[in-house]
């Protein structure tokens, strides 16, 4: 499906200048586009106004037939429930769940429940599946961030957002989670749209963007 | 380098001041609760003392005629034998806001070492005697005589709610000819004769001491106490939640303190200081709402005294600097308790123990454990007093130990509860609510422990008081069988009564009684005639067979429970009464807040072995009292004052009991509203621990709304669910104090009623009040802005 973020323009109260200032990309279905920037330039900003976890100041996001502006907190809600899977660069996971509740919650909240087999093979995906009855906070950095990927792609989402996912791991934990990333995403056939840091993992995505002073540079 | 330590450690508070304010609030709350309690108590039984002491002229014995007044002929015949004697009336007058108590001495004769005598001193002679002279009260109770068409003299020294006033005009003032009794002075003649030869209807009394109004009040007051008592607890609670918090919140600063060379041990002093200067902030804030507790509370207390006891108790506080610093050192004493478990952890720590503040709200299996452990050992020295006994001690260490082992265990106990209920659950959110509740449980634990002993606080006193209402009615309708009370002066007033009446067909039964001494001790013995309303309306707490036959009978005698309880008798048992004679106890019945005891024997048994018992007074069942009673002013001359109809004796009494229940209500909503006080303050505690649970759920695609709502649900759920544990936790409170520590503190044992009623309010109090107190934290969470959530994913935490 297909991703069409036209004129964003996001601004923070007391900061002057707009961080996002007049945006405009778009996203094939099954297109893997890496984000760069340097810190601070607005990236994860981008991700957020995309995701509808923020509102925009101006301009519009539509996915598929799907138009953000206009929906309301609850709309936005359902939206990210249904058609999102998202991932942080840490905390993803919620404290309280088991790792195995947590890999199939999104998909019930979207209203379709996973089966205990589909669970069962994506945990093996990733290589987590002897971990299903601890708790987050007994799981290192790797593991969660794959429980978390886990999680965002079960209930078969259109587009995937990652803000840096691997900006917290050491480097050999972060191809191995970035290689997860991409071949589930792929297995899916969602859009994933990847803000990260580093040249070599960008360089792995299809197309690649860079923003800077609030716009982007091809 | 110690200033900039104490620096470093007070700028946490200035970050944080809602915390702050929680802790002093939590304090000074506990001290405020205890101390007015103690206010009230302290004024009332320095009232009794200073009654005591003026009614009785300084615990002088008096002379009392066997029946009604002692006649001005008598006194003189008696001065003229050389009996020094003062003579005394004594008697209630109407004022305002109740009757108070008059006192006509003889300022000549009154004894000059006594209340009395100094109060009316030479100076004040003057303006006092005589049929105009003054009427001398208290300040206090000088507004109160405002209709009084007397001067009104205004004397500091005086006890409040009692007036003085020259016998002709306290005689004049209550329309009264001769006198209640004669004071014995102290210096008699050595030669004198019998007071048996010149007045034999005058027998000498004992003086009343404070302590046998305070015997009868102490039930009173001891609920207040324990009243006072739990709501110090509940206060406790809150501050070692506060203080546990700041603890663990500036585990960095002591970490950074120790690594520049500070010693855990002045940390620990440093602490110590500041706790301590936390307490008297907050002690002298206590001690100021303790105060207006008191001055709030103690008209109500005061009325309930005056009604159910006669206890002259005036509604206006004077406070003793002892009381000021007993209120300090309380305070100071909870906050020691309160926070000695934070500072051993502290003293403990070892230099670069890393800060945990998430984990400190966070499920800890083996803090539950170690809490279901203390509660275990709490309930064996709770059942260990139980088992042995040991008195009143034994009794408070019982309640203690009860309370506290329930308010530990409680946690555990909801974890488990939430664990079954979660099964019931469907769909992704239940189950993520009924895991994120259970994890919240320690968090919020204090607070719902406090909630806990507030509501088994309520519903134990709650229990207690009405079940003494309803045990003391019931007490009443047996007491009061007749329709109506009449008393007659002489023989031949009593057998024109008894003829009238029996001319009618109407039922009499005579209350004459006798005093002597039972086993050591005075006792009142009465006489019952054989009638069928006695057996209908008399509950026997143990009987033999046949008891009411029997009795009629003459071949036994129904005693009261002190008497049964103090001696050790039941049914079979022999007992030998004044006179020299014995007869079998056949049943025991309770008579609750007499100090005395008391004997039943048959009507003609009493006639014929003391023939001397006071025979003036009667019941009459009737149905229509009023008009029997004009018939009996009108045919009879019998005067108006001397009869009493049951119906305006028990409305009387009930208003007594409501205006108890004012006071205990007063309570009651207080400490509910501290308890609803500890939960806002722990949920606006956790709120901001909170973003790192509920933000992953969000960004998942549940509104903000949506968690503010299931917020408030579970607020509501966990004060559902402990109302309902506080339920069997108040009952066996109740059980405790009234099966355990009024036998142990006064010999009678209050049967136990319960109100289901009642707990519906409460229950929906505690509701309210839950809701109440997450309601604003539930809004804050609704209206956060997304940035705070989404500020969870980026930062270290
Ligand atoms: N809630 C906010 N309020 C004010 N300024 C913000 C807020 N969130 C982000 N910013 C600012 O917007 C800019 C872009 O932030 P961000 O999107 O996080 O950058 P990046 O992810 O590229 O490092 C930064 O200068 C940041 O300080
Ligand atoms: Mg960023």
């Amino acid at each position: 499906m297909r991703l069409d973020v036209k004129d964003v323009v996001k601004r923070f109260p007391g900061v002057e200048a707009p961080v996002l200032n007049g945006i405009s990309l778009s996203m094939d279905a099954g297109e893997v586009v890496a984000l760069t920037g340097e810190s601070g330039s607005g990236k994860s900003t981008l991700l957020h106004v995309i995701a509808g976890l923020e509102p925009a100041d101006g301009g519009d996001v539509t996915l598929g037939e799907t138009a953000l502006s206009g929906m309301d907190d609850a709309g936005r809600a359902a939206f990210r429930r249904t058609e999102l899977g998202i991932v942080f660069q840490q905390f993803n996971l919620i404290p309280s769940l088991t790792v195995g509740k947590n890999l199939g919650f999104q998909a019930e909240l979207a209203g379709k429940p996973t089966g205990k087999n589909d669970i069962s093979s994506m945990a093996q995906a990733l290589g987590i599946i002897d971990q299903m009855a601890k708790y987050p906070e007994e799981l290192s950095g790797g593991q969660q961030q794959r429980v978390a990927i886990g999680r965002a792609l079960m209930h078969g989402p259109k587009l995937v957002l990652a803000d840096e996912p691997t900006g917290n791991l050491d480097e050999a934990t972060s191809d191995a989670v970035f290689d997860l990333l991409l071949g589930e995403t792929a297995k899916t056939g969602a859009s994933l749209l990847i803000v990260t840091h580093s040249e070599k993992l960008a360089s792995r995505a299809g197309r690649r963007l860079h923003l800077s002073r609030g716009q982007i540079e091809t | 380098m110690t200033p900039a330590m104490l620096t470093a450690l007070l700028s946490h508070w200035k970050r944080r001041p809602f915390q702050f304010l929680t802790l002093i609030h939590g304090l000074a709350l506990a001290t405020a609760l205890w101390s007015g309690v103690q206010a009230i108590n302290a004024e009332a039984r320095k009232s009794y003392d200073e009654a005591a002491d003026t009614l009785t002229g300084g615990g002088l014995p008096n002379l009392v005629a066997r029946n009604g007044l002692i006649a001005h002929e008598t006194y003189i015949a008696l001065r003229r034998s050389g009996w020094l004697v003062s003579p005394v009336v004594d008697g209630w007058i109407a004022g305002e806001r109740g009757r108070v108590r008059l006192l006509g001495i003889d300022p000549f004769t009154a004894p000059s070492d006594s209340t009395i005598g100094t109060t009316i001193g030479p100076d004040s002679i003057g303006d006092t005697m005589g049929s105009e002279g003054a009427v001398l009260v208290n300040p206090a109770t000088a507004n109160r005589l405002g209709a009084l068409n007397r001067t009104v003299r205004e004397v500091a020294t005086l006890t409040p709610g009692l007036a003085l006033a020259d016998l002709t005009v306290a005689s004049d003032l209550m329309d009264q000819q001769g006198y209640n009794r004669l004071i014995v002075l102290p210096d008699q003649p050595l030669v004198q004769p019998d007071l048996e030869d010149i007045a034999p209807d005058l027998r000498t009394e004992q003086a009343d001491t404070a302590e046998d109004l305070s015997r009868l009040t102490d039930s009173f007051h001891l609920n207040l106490t324990a009243f006072g008592l739990l709501s110090f607890a509940v206060g406790l609670f809150i501050v070692n939640g506060a203080v546990g918090l700041a603890f663990e919140q500036r585990r960095p600063v002591f970490r950074t303190l120790r690594a520049l060379g500070a010693s855990s041990r002045r940390i620990v002093a440093l602490l110590i200081v500041e706790l301590l200067s936390f307490a008297i902030l907050a002690g002298a804030i206590g001690i100021v709402l303790g105060y207006l507790i008191a001055s709030l509370l103690l008209p109500d207390v005061a009325a309930t005294l005056r009604g159910l006891y006669g206890a002259s108790v005036e509604g206006t506080l004077t406070l003793s600097p002892v009381w000021w610093l007993s209120g300090l050192a309380i305070a100071t004493l909870g906050t020691g308790l309160a926070s000695l478990n934070g500072l051993i952890q502290v003293a403990r720590m070892p230099p670069l123990a890393p800060a945990k503040p998430r984990a400190w709200a966070m499920v800890n299996a083996g803090t539950m454990r170690g809490q279901l452990i203390l509660a275990v050992v709490f309930l064996f020295a709770a059942l260990a007093a139980l088992a042995i006994g040991g008195g009143l001690v034994g009794g408070f260490v019982l309640l203690g130990g009860f309370l506290m082992a329930c308010a530990l265990a409680l946690p555990a106990i909801l974890a488990g509860i939430l664990l079954y209920l979660s099964r019931f659950g469907r769909g992704p959110l239940s189950a993520w609510f009924w895991a994120d509740t259970r994890q919240q449980l320690p968090g919020l634990s204090l607070a719902l422990m406090a909630l806990l002993l507030a509501l088994a606080a309520n519903i134990g006193v709650g229990t207690m008081v009405s079940s003494f209402r309803d045990t003391f009615t019931g007490w009443l309708d047996q007491r009061l069988v007749s329709d109506l009370y009449v008393s007659v002066e002489t023989e031949e007033e009593s057998s024109l009564l008894q003829d009238y009446l029996a001319e009618r067909g109407l039922d009499v039964l005579p209350i004459w009684e006798t005093e002597g001494d039972v086993r050591g001790a005075p006792a009142e013995i009465y006489g019952v005639v054989d009638h069928p309303v006695y057996e209908s309306s008399w509950p026997l707490l143990s009987r033999s067979p046949d008891v009411w036959e029997r009795l009629h009978d003459g071949e036994g005698a129904l005693i009261n429970e002190q008497l049964a309880r103090r001696e050790g008798l039941s049914p079979g048992d022999e007992l030998e009464l004044p006179g020299g004679w014995s007869t079998q106890v056949l049943g025991v019945y309770s008579d609750y807040g007499n100090p005395l005891g008391q004997v039943v024997i048959a009507l003609p048994l009493l006639v014929g072995t003391y023939p001397d018992a006071d025979k003036g007074d009667f019941g009459v069942l009737t149905d229509d009292p009023q008009r029997l009673r004009q018939e009996l002013v009108a045919e009879l001359g019998i005067p108006d004052e001397q009869m009493t109809d049951q119906a305006a004796l028990k409305a009387f009494s009930m208003q007594v009991f409501e205006r108890t229940f004012a006071v205990t209500g007063a309570l009651n909503i207080l400490t509910l509203s501290v308890a609803g006080l500890a939960i806002l303050i722990a949920l606006l505690t956790l709120s901001a621990m909170r973003l790192p649970q509920l933000a992953p759920v969000w960004a998942l695609g549940v509104t903000r709304r949506k968690l503010a709502q299931l917020e408030f649900v579970r607020a509501l759920l966990l004060a559902a669910l402990t109302f309902v544990l506080a339920l069997p936790v108040g009952i066996g409170l109740a059980w405790v104090l009234l099966t355990v520590i009024n036998v142990e503190a006064f010999g009678w044992r209050l049967p136990m009623s319960l109100f289901p009623r009642d707990w519906i309010w409460l229950g929906l109090a505690s509701l309210a009040a839950a809701g109440l107190a997450s309601l604003w934290p539930s809004r804050q969470l609704a209206k956060r802005p997304p940035a705070d959530l989404i500020r969870v994913f980026a930062h270290e935490r």
